[in-house]
């Protein structure tokens, strides 16, 4: 096991795509470190590279150079069979776009992360029930995603994100088609989240969610700043 | 917050594989095939060891002219013929089966063996050795004298 100090240690990560004659550096050279329980925002413009940044974070997309260490395992030198495994461990994923099944209900889609788990369906129920409450949706939990607001199906993808327990949340702009106001309660909601033990990690282009977090991290052209 | 390596041991050793969740599918069939392997062999195994050990065996079926009971020096001369495995004899004494090896021996020289101890012998039944156990065995189910 290598030595590390931290949660996530993030050392010469480079991202570069290359489509024809075109390459383009997403990210070049960061280094940072994230700890446990930290509430860390991804801050930058559209294009900066920040979410990039997150999905090779969620070992969702392979670096070009450097680390990715979480929980002293180098993500990217698993097998890709470890890598699941270590995505269904560690992460929960927040979209912009929610992502929920239309045709499941808010119950089912809750459970689906838990299906490759292999638990018992009444533990995954019981589990299911439990985050459903967390994130305040009892009433509605037999509803499809249309019948809720907006609100309501980001919370939904809150659940699914957290059924799981993982250490570690990654939110991809999880504010991005809200309201100011439900912004604000979904973001309150990551925060009591983060209370609770939960390492959350928010990128996000809107200043005013940086009130949330207890660290920000500037992404700027491929380049982070601490 | 400062890591903690233990607080996710657990979920990192899923990851590496050191902690396994539950027997795998490949194991699970490894071991139904290796019980049903073990049950097969336990039935059939002794069997055909059974089968080997007595392959090359009959038994010969006499009773003495006279009827009367075989005398014991008749029966300790035969035993010691090359070839005779065992010699059995009835409840009340009057027939004697001999189970012999027939690759080594004949049923005339059984018979060549009785004559010189001048017994006069009548030869009831050749038969083969494991085929009249089975008739024993079941006829002393259905609660026939043997």
């Amino acid at each position: 096991m290598a030595e590390v100090k931290h949660l996530i240690e993030v050392r010469g990560l480079k991202k570069t795509y290359q489509s024809g004659y075109i390459r383009v550096e997403a990210v070049r050279n960061m280094d940072f470190f994230i700890d446990d329980a930290e509430f860390v925002t991804l801050m930058g413009r559209s294009g900066s590279g920040k979410s990039t940044l997150l999905s090779i974070l969620g070992a969702l997309n392979h670096p070009t150079g450097g680390k990715v260490m979480v929980d002293s395992l180098d993500i990217y030198a698993l097998t890709s069979e470890q890598r699941a495994d270590f995505r269904s461990e560690y992460i929960g994923f927040i979209f912009q776009s929610f992502q929920l099944i239309p045709y499941l209900t808010v119950l089912e889609n809750v459970k689906l992360p838990m299906a490759v788990t292999g638990r018992k369906k009444k533990i995954q129920d019981r589990m299911a029930e439990e985050v459903i409450e967390r994130v305040g949706l009892t009433a509605k939990s037999l509803r499809l995603p249309d019948q809720l607001s907006g609100g309501e199906q980001e919370r939904v993808a809150i659940a699914r994100a957290i059924v799981n327990k993982p250490p570690l949340i990654l939110a991809d702009e999880p504010t991005g088609n809200l309201d100011s106001k439900t912004a604000g309660d979904i973001m309150g909601l990551l925060k009591s989240l983060n209370s609770d033990g939960h390492t959350v990690i928010v990128v996000t282009h809107n200043p005013d969610m940086e009130s949330y977090a207890g660290r920000t991290i500037r992404v700027r052209d491929g380049e982070c700043f601490v | 917050m400062a890591y903690d390596p233990e607080k996710y041991r657990e979920k990192r050793e899923k990851v590496l594989g050191i902690k396994k969740r539950g027997i795998g599918f490949g194991t699970l069939a490894a071991i139904v095939s290796l019980l049903v392997v073990a049950g097969l062999g336990a039935v059939t195994v002794p069997r055909a060891v059974s089968y080997m050990a007595t392959r090359n065996l009959d038994d010969a079926i006499f009773k003495l002219e006279s009827g009367a009971s075989w005398p014991k020096t008749a029966i300790s001369e035969l035993s010691a013929m090359e070839g005779v495995k065992q010699i059995v004899q009835d409840k009340n004494g009057s027939r004697l089966v001999v189970t012999y090896d027939h690759r080594k021996v004949k049923t005339d020289a059984v018979i060549e063996g009785f004559v010189r101890q001048d017994l006069k012998v009548t030869l009831l039944n050749e038969i083969n050795h494991r085929q009249h156990r089975t008739t024993m065995e079941n006829e002393e189910e259905d609660g026939e004298a043997p």
